[in-house]
């Protein structure tokens, strides 16, 4: 459809979606920092290796649960592998794997609720209370039982994740689809005979892209800590790959080693990720000047 | 307000049955089926052969769905391929050591949400508001196994002020309620931190929000103090949503659970699962995985109903 461009500032009391966004943004200078944490965590998974050279799983015998020294800046762990090393690379499993995941979660989740809105009626109610039924479900526990039956490569905890996690954002996009459906432009497009399918990718969709990022970004957050869980639960990617929680785990075993650092290094690596883009969703959500609340943590 | 009742009751009992359906399609996912999972390393084509038709798994699969609601209806949640006992018994030893777990964590949790919630409601935007926000960001943010060992290696194995796990001490039995509480402590209290720090957060902005209503400016006006006027009329009104939150936080709630009881090897439902699930014990995962997913519907159902009768706008919503 051809839009004359003197009619793309729309009139009235709504502002074209994602006005004067990037403008508030800057400004909140927390955010900012949010962003600059994300930036330093990914330079640390994926260039840090490039410095610091030690394998994540080349064991050095002469050194079983070292604590920090030179040699090695954060210790090793039980058959004397680097923690450090095991840090990095557990980062880019964490932070791949997490933003895929939120990704499909957020595609489905959105493509869902917009089917959802626009058809409304009897396919609005099903869809719904499907999403409703998921949502209820501990989507740890659920997790658990799907990780039990096929224990999860990379690609399968993207999946898995994916899947359990498609209901909040299927909530949210249905709820502002319905109102976009009473807007006159989506009833001009009605009106002139677009079909359903247009109507969703070419005017519902693009009207929700704040919700949808600010949902994204809390999604990262989720999905980076259910990673760590489930693989601090053993359930997760299966060793010798290096991951965040599984480090912690073997931190647990050795407690009376007095092994603190296989403890805190893993764990507040985690807790600065998933405040960061926790954060960052923050901020965006006021900067595209949404009001949604979350109903609490994932889990 | 029955018609309410019963619209939000029927609701509910669709989604148990849809979660049934759900439960039920995960346990024929499993690659070759249940009789696959029960014959684990003993598996050869003729006895799987053999025991699926023993267990009627050659029959269409809604039959099959059925024939497992009838024994789900008589309690029969299947034996534990592991323990060898009904998943029922197995369920009935750890369900108090759960329930006992989360019932403290979510006292806790209010007890500290609330007043935390009130002292920063009444000063917002000053220097120990912000403080106490960045505090309550992180722990809503806090993976609960971290903070867990850091409570274990801190509290109990360099302080020994409290005990690493379990439920009584080792070989210890019986009721003992002294012990079972020193042992449920630092389980429960890592549970409400990282609970905590939603409620808080949202109590806070319903405060700030009761704050400037109307009926505050008449209570303040009549002569009541801030301290009477916040507790009679701000407070109560800015709970009443903690009710419907307080549903829509048992899945984390039940999550939280099971890798607390994991951290702390606390012989509860959730270590239950943990366990199984490392084990590959089937039956024992979608037996505590299906009455999670119900007890969930049931307290968000209540917690509705419980808002309806606190709050009698609802009902006519």
């Amino acid at each position: 459809m051809h839009r004359p461009a003197d009619v793309d500032v729309e009139v009235g009391f709504s502002r074209p979606a994602g006005s004067g966004v990037m403008k508030r943004f800057m400004r909140n200078r927390s955010a900012l920092l949010a962003v600059v944490v994300i930036v330093l965590i990914a330079g640390f998974s994926f260039l840090g290796p490039l410095v610091y050279r030690t394998g994540p799983n080349a064991v050095d015998p002469s050194s079983i649960l070292a604590g920090p020294s030179s040699l090695h800046p954060l210790g090793t762990d039980g058959v004397g592998r680097d923690v450090l090393a095991r840090l990095m690379f557990g980062g880019r499993i964490s932070l791949i794997v997490g933003v895929l995941a939120a990704v499909l979660g957020v595609v489905t989740g959105m493509v869902y609720g917009a089917i959802a809105g626009v058809f409304g009626g009897i396919v609005d109610a099903l869809l719904m209370r499907l999403a409703d039924i998921v949502l209820s479900l501990p989507v740890l526990v659920l997790l658990i039982v799907l990780s039990a039956e096929f224990r999860p490569s990379e690609l399968m905890m993207v999946v898995v994740i994916g899947l359990t996690t498609w209901p909040v954002p299927a909530r949210l996009v249905r709820g502002e689809t319905l109102s976009l459906m009473q807007r006159e432009f989506v009833q001009a497009a009605h009106q002139m005979g677009a079909r359903r399918g247009w109507t969703i990718f070419r005017h519902i969709l693009p009207n929700t892209v704040g919700t949808i990022v600010v949902n994204a970004t809390f999604q990262v957050a989720d999905a980076i800590l259910l990673i760590a869980y489930l693989s601090y639960l053993g359930l997760g990617i299966p060793p010798p790959a290096p991951t965040w929680g599984g480090i912690l785990t073997d931190g647990l075993t050795y407690l009376y080693e007095g092994t603190w650092w296989l403890i805190w290094a893993p764990g507040l690596a985690i807790l600065v990720t998933v405040v960061a883009f926790n954060y960052l969703g923050d901020a965006l959500r006021d900067a595209f000047d949404l009001r949604f609340e979350r109903a609490g943590r994932i889990v | 307000m029955a018609g309410y009742i019963l619209r939000r009751s029927i609701q509910s009992l669709i989604t148990v049955v849809g979660v049934t359906v759900i439960v039920f399609v995960l346990v024929h996912l499993l690659p070759g089926g249940p009789a696959h999972a029960i014959l684990g390393a003993h598996y050869t084509a003729g006895k799987l052969k053999a025991l699926d038709q023993q267990l009627g798994l050659t029959k269409p699969a809604y039959l099959q769905y059925f024939v497992w609601l009838a024994h789900l209806a008589q309690g029969n949640l299947g034996y534990s391929y592991i323990h060898q006992l009904p998943v029922t018994s197995l369920i009935a030893s750890a369900l108090p050591n759960s329930v006992l777990l989360a019932g403290l964590a979510v006292l806790e949790a209010l007890f500290l949400a609330i007043p935390l919630a009130i002292f920063q409601a009444l000063r917002p935007k000053t220097l120990r508001d912000y403080v106490l926000t960045t505090l309550n960001f992180f722990l809503y943010s806090m993976p609960v196994f971290f903070l867990g060992s850091v409570a274990i290696l801190y509290l109990a194995v360099d302080h020994n002020i409290f005990p690493v796990g379990g439920v009584l001490p080792p070989g210890a039995t019986g009721l003992d309620l002294g012990e079972r509480l020193y042992h449920v402590i630092l389980p429960s209290t890592t549970l409400a931190l990282v609970q905590l720090a939603a409620w808080s957060r949202y109590l806070r902005a319903s405060l700030l929000d009761a704050l400037v209503q109307d009926y505050m400016r008449t209570a303040r006006a009549k002569g009541l103090s801030l301290r009477a006027a916040v507790r009679k009329h701000a407070l109560r009104n800015a709970l009443l949503p903690i009710i419907t939150l307080l549903g829509l936080s048992l899945p984390a709630l039940i999550g939280g659970v099971v890798v607390v009881e994991s951290v702390f090897d606390y012989p509860g439902m959730g270590y239950l699962l943990w366990q199984g699930a490392q084990q590959y014990d089937f039956p024992v995962i979608l037996g505590v995985a299906l009455l999670a997913s119900v007890a969930t519907v049931i307290g968000n159902l209540l917690a509705d109903l419980c808002y309806a009768i606190a709050d009698p706008r609802i009902r006519y919503a």
